[in-house]
This record gives structure tokens, C-alpha cells and sequence, in this order.
């Protein structure tokens, strides 16, 4: 379960209304939900997305509400995992069910810079910077969680467990 | 071995088991499951994508619809009637339609709300329910589809933070301002993944509608639940309504908790949330006169009959003020009717106000009343993050201080007007 990206950097507190505005809910079908990505933080910023990147949040990453739209919006932009000082607890669920690695490190922002490059493995529990050669604690996901991520997500999970 | 934690009562008895440990993952058969119009749709898609061709539970999902009322494009009324077909389909009962009222409301008022109960709801205010001493929590689309094959969903067991209020509210502030001190105090993640659990006089002498808004507000300082232990205020709300038998449910004298926070409620005073965060909060006497666009009272966090009455009774034989627009959504079909026959929808609009259909509202950005840039709002929701109701910039108050800022145009101490 290792992703390898370039970094993009984000405050502490980047909320759901931010990643996915409520305008693009339900209206938007869920292939095009890439494009809309963090669209209430940066209109821009979908477009400088590119398949595999990492996000290096804050903390709180994902506060507010329960749309499971903004995890997919991030993971159809091409996101290949995020590494946050602390998640929300619903996006923190929701981000594992659609199949985006996510990662806790405390303080983490203080030592990445946008277009470095991070290794993350969510099984092992390892991240590190490769441009700058610093690695990080982190806990590696319960099993539980792990299975539903390296399935895919919960409906692969599941679609896997009755074939 | 210590004593437990409502949270861990509760999730205990859901989950089969004699106890349970913060930090343990369960897996809980809950009483209720709540999607809402917004929710539905994408639940339903994924419960087949799930591979569920029926919801395992049909006599325990409830469904409202809440956030598009009335429907404003042909698409959504598409999704509406499809999700209205797929509701007759699978035998839910429970459909609340169009105008029934916000779902946190609806659940309250039709006696789902229970102590010692489970409530998993698509929306992340399900923490409301707390307030009658019910664990609610907010979960995504695919862990409800998930919840409503199945008939169970895990859930991590999570520590509880004890809040004390002593000695209760002074005049002219409300639970609002209450809970935004104690968002003020705990921060927005000053409390990701735990429970709160609410304790002491200025808890218990609030009714239940100010204890909802006190418990909605738990997911905004980052909590899965926040729960006020039953008592007599509690019983009485229930006792003709109920669906369930209540458990009543309470801490044990030795339960562990990971921290408390005290608040002294003759401190509490008129409170603001000024842009763009819930945890930016100032006293309203502190930002008297900055000019306002929009007065908006309603939403799952202040829009009960009492709510609104409160804020009627300051607008009466007052004019709103030249510029700003007052847009008033009583949060159930009952707080719409009692607000009529207590002649105060005639107050609000003879005053200049628009009354709208029960419902969400403004609130989540999408449906009447959106800011436009440089517009700035100041509404009795819970929420104020950047973009979150279009364009402008949003301050969250009481209806009492929402009412004084309609009237004068400008945001306005409500010890100041009468």
C-alpha cells in the first residue's frame, strides 16, 4: 500500500464546504466530481492535480459535513493519499471507504514543502520525504481499515467477499 | 475496572457486549439509520453497488426530505422521484416528504429521539439527538448503504470529554451563545473523535430544544456524539411520542473521561462566530454596527418554535431594516403551524420578513438565499467556513441577536433593544 507524489500543502481546518462546495452535490455525477476539487479553496487548484500527488494538510483536515463527495472529488482528481496532522472523524471514514490512503502525522507541515516528494505506506505505517530524507511516526491502519484500502474500498471490499 | 461513560453504554448495548473501551472497534446494530433527500440518493446507488438488493431493516431507516424543498431544478426533482420510487420499493414507512421539516427536527418531534438509543444518520448534525440523551453520529453514503445491507456498521469506541456549566444563563443569551463559548473554549478540533457529555445546572435547565442546539453544535468541535444524560425535562418530551421504550442511560460514578471543561454560565453573554470559522468567536458587543445583507433564522440548530418565537418577539411592531433581506425557515411542518397560531409568521412578515417552506434552507449553499460576493450574513446556523452559503462571509448568533441585527441592519447587542 505505498504511494509515492509530489507534494501539495494545505492549512490546518480546510473544511468539507471547501473541498466540495454544496452546489456540486448531487447535481455533479461522481466521474466528474475531479473537477470540483477544493474548489472553495482555490478554484485553481484541481487543475494542478496530477495523478499520484500527495496532500499535506493541517490539522482537521475534512471538519464538517458528512458528504462522502469530498473524498471522492479528491480521489478522482487524481489524489494518491493524504497526510494530515489530524482528520475529522467522518472524512477520516469516508476517505478509507472510497479507497484514499490517509496518513496522522502530528507536525508534519513543518517539515514538507509543496513539490517535494513523500513516500506514504499506510500498512507499514511509514512516511517519509525523499527530497529531504526525513522520515515520520506514524501508526500504521488497523486491519480492519487496511483491507477495506487495499481492496479499493468498501464496495470493492465487499464485491470481492461475495465472489 | 472503571465505571463507563454514557458513549460506552450505549455503543455496549448496541454492540451485545457486557462493556467496551475507548479506542475499540464495535460492531453496532443500531435503531435507527436517517438519510435525508440530499443523502438518499447516493446511498441507494451505493447500497446496490454494495451488492444489497433490499435494505435489511426497512421498519428502522427513516427518511426526510430536508435539503431540496421545494425542489429548484428538473434534475433534482429526477433524483427526488426516483429516491421517493425506491422508498414504496423497499417497504420504508418512515418517509417524511417534502415539508415535513429538517430531519434532526422530524426525528425529535416523532418520538425516534429516545434516551439509551443509536442513531447512525448521512448527515453529519446527527449528533442532535444527543440531547435526549440518544448516540447520534453522522456517517458517509457508502458506511450508511453499508449500515442499511447489513443491518450494523463498526464504529470506534470514543473517549468522553465532561462539560460542566454551572449556575445557568443570564437574560437575552440562549444555548446558541452557549455553545458557541464552548466552541470558543474547546476549538474546532478541540474534540475530534470523542463524545461529549453534558453536565450540571446550566444543562439541566435547558429545555430540549436548547439542549438540541447544544448538542448539534458537538460535530463542530469535531465530536462523534454529545450527550446530555436524561432527567425529568427529558422524560416529559418523550413520554407521549416515543417509538422505542427509553433506556435510560447514564454515567457511572467512576466512568473515565480523557478531560472536563468548565464554563461558568453567568459569564455567558451574547456571542458571535465571525468569519470563517466556528471557533472565531467574540462577543456581539464587540461588532455592534457591522453592516448586514442577510438575517437568516432556521436550520437544525435554532429553528424550533421557541427559537423562533424568540426571535419574533423582538421584531414585533419593528420594520427590518431598509437593505437587509430576512429570511425565517421554522425547522418542522408543527413549528410552522404553532408559529401560526400564535399569530407570529404574521409578526415576521408584517415586520418585512420572508417565511419559508420547513426545511434546510440556505444553509448548506445550495437552495435560496445564497450570498452574493462581498454580501455578509449573519444566520442562527452552525456553520460559517469559507463558501459555505455562496460568495460572502457569515457570522453564526442566537435568534435574539439574529432579531435586534434584522431591525437595525448592522449587527446589534440584543440587551440593547427593549
Amino acid at each position: 500500500m505505498e504511494r509515492r507524489g509530489r507534494v501539495h500543502r494545505l492549512p490546518d481546518d480546510v473544511d468539507t464546504d471547501q473541498i466540495l462546495p454544496g452546489e456540486f452535490l448531487t447535481t455533479v455525477p461522481n466521474e466528474e466530481l475531479g473537477e470540483y476539487a477544493l474548489r472553495g479553496y482555490d478554484p485553481d487548484f484541481a487543475a494542478r492535480i496530477e495523478a499520484g500527488d500527495v496532500l499535506v494538510a493541517g490539522t482537521n483536515f475534512g471538519l464538517g459535513s458528512s458528504r462522502e463527495s469530498a473524498p471522492v472529488a479528491l480521489r478522482n482528481a487524481g489524489v494518491g493519499a493524504i497526510v494530515a496532522e489530524s482528520f475529522a472523524r467522518i472524512f477520516y471514514r469516508n476517505a478509507i471507504n472510497v479507497g484514499l490512503p490517509i496518513a496522522v502525522v502530528p507536525g508534519i507541515s513543518d517539515h514538507v514543502s509543496d513539490g517535494d516528494t513523500l513516500r506514504v505506506d499506510v500498512a507499514r505505517g511509514e512516511v517519509e520525504n525523499l527530497t529531504t530524507g526525513e522520515s515520520f511516526d506514524t501508526d500504521p491502519l488497523p486491519p480492519d481499515l487496511l483491507e477495506i484500502l487495499e481492496a479499493g474500498g468498501l464496495v470493492a471490499y465487499r464485491q470481492r467477499a461475495t465472489r | 475496572m472503571t465505571g463507563a461513560t454514557m458513549a460506552q453504554q450505549i455503543l455496549a448495548s448496541h454492540a451485545d457486549r457486557a462493556s467496551v473501551s475507548p479506542g475499540e472497534h464495535v460492531t453496532v446494530t443500531p435503531d435507527w439509520v436517517l438519510t435525508h433527500d440530499l443523502s438518499t440518493y447516493p446511498v441507494m446507488n451505493r447500497l446496490a453497488e454494495l451488492g444489497f438488493d433490499r435494505v435489511a431493516r426497512p421498519d428502522r431507516h427513516v427518511v426526510v426530505f430536508d435539503h431540496h424543498v421545494p425542489s429548484k431544478s428538473s434534475l433534482i426533482t429526477d433524483h427526488l422521484n426516483e429516491v421517493e420510487a425506491w422508498v414504496r420499493e423497499q417497504g420504508i414507512e418512515h418517509f417524511f416528504p417534502a415539508g415535513s421539516g429538517i430531519c434532526h427536527n422530524v426525528l425529535a418531534e416523532e418520538g425516534f429521539s429516545t434516551p439509551g438509543a443509536l442513531i447512525l444518520g448521512a448527515d453529519s448534525h446527527t449528533t442532535t439527538h444527543g440531547a435526549y440523551g440518544a448516540f447520534g453520529t453522522g456517517i458517509g453514503h457508502t458506511d450508511c448503504a453499508d449500515a442499511l445491507g447489513t443491518g450494523r456498521l463498526w464504529l470506534r469506541v470514543p473517549e468522553t470529554r465532561r462539560v460542566v456549566v454551572e449556575h445557568t444563563l443570564p437574560p437575552h443569551t440562549s444555548a446558541k451563545d452557549l455553545g458557541l463559548f464552548l466552541m470558543g473554549q474547546l476549538t474546532a478540533k478541540g474534540a475530534i473523535y470523542e463524545a461529549l457529555e453534558y453536565h450540571g445546572e446550566g444543562v439541566e435547565a435547558l429545555a430540549m430544544y436548547e439542549r438540541r442546539t447544544l448538542s448539534n453544535l458537538a460535530v463542530e468541535v469535531g465530536a462523534m456524539a454529545g450527550l446530555v444524560p436524561p432527567d425529568e425535562t427529558t422524560a416529559a418530551a418523550v413520554e407521549d411520542v416515543a417509538r422505542r421504550a427509553p433506556d435510560v442511560v447514564t454515567p457511572d460514578d467512576d466512568a473515565a473521561y480523557v478531560g472536563e471543561v468548565r464554563v461558568d454560565a453567568r459569564t455567558v453573554e451574547p456571542l458571535l462566530a465571525r468569519p470563517s470559522r466556528v471557533d472565531n468567536v467574540g462577543s456581539v458587543a464587540d461588532h455592534v454596527g457591522t453592516r448586514v445583507d442577510q438575517v437568516f433564522v432556521g436550520t437544525c440548530n435554532n429553528s424550533d418554535y421557541e427559537d423562533i418565537a424568540a426571535f419574533a418577539r423582538l421584531v414585533e411592531d419593528e420594520t427590518v431594516a431598509s437593505g437587509t433581506d430576512l429570511i425565517v425557515i421554522p425547522g418542522s411542518r408543527r413549528a410552522l403551524v404553532r408559529l401560526n397560531d400564535a399569530g407570529l409568521t404574521n409578526v415576521i412578515v408584517e415586520a418585512g420578513g420572508m417565511v419559508g417552506t420547513p426545511g434546510c434552507g440556505p444553509c448548506f449553499g445550495a437552495h435560496g438565499g445564497i450570498l452574493g460576493e462581498g454580501d455578509v450574513c449573519l444566520g442562527t446556523m452552525n456553520r460559517n467556513f469559507p463558501g459555505r452559503m455562496g460568495e460572502g462571509e457569515i457570522y453564526l448568533g442566537s435568534p435574539e441577536t439574529a432579531a435586534a441585527t434584522a431591525i437595525y441592519g448592522e449587527i446589534t447587542d440584543p440587551r440593547e433593544v427593549r
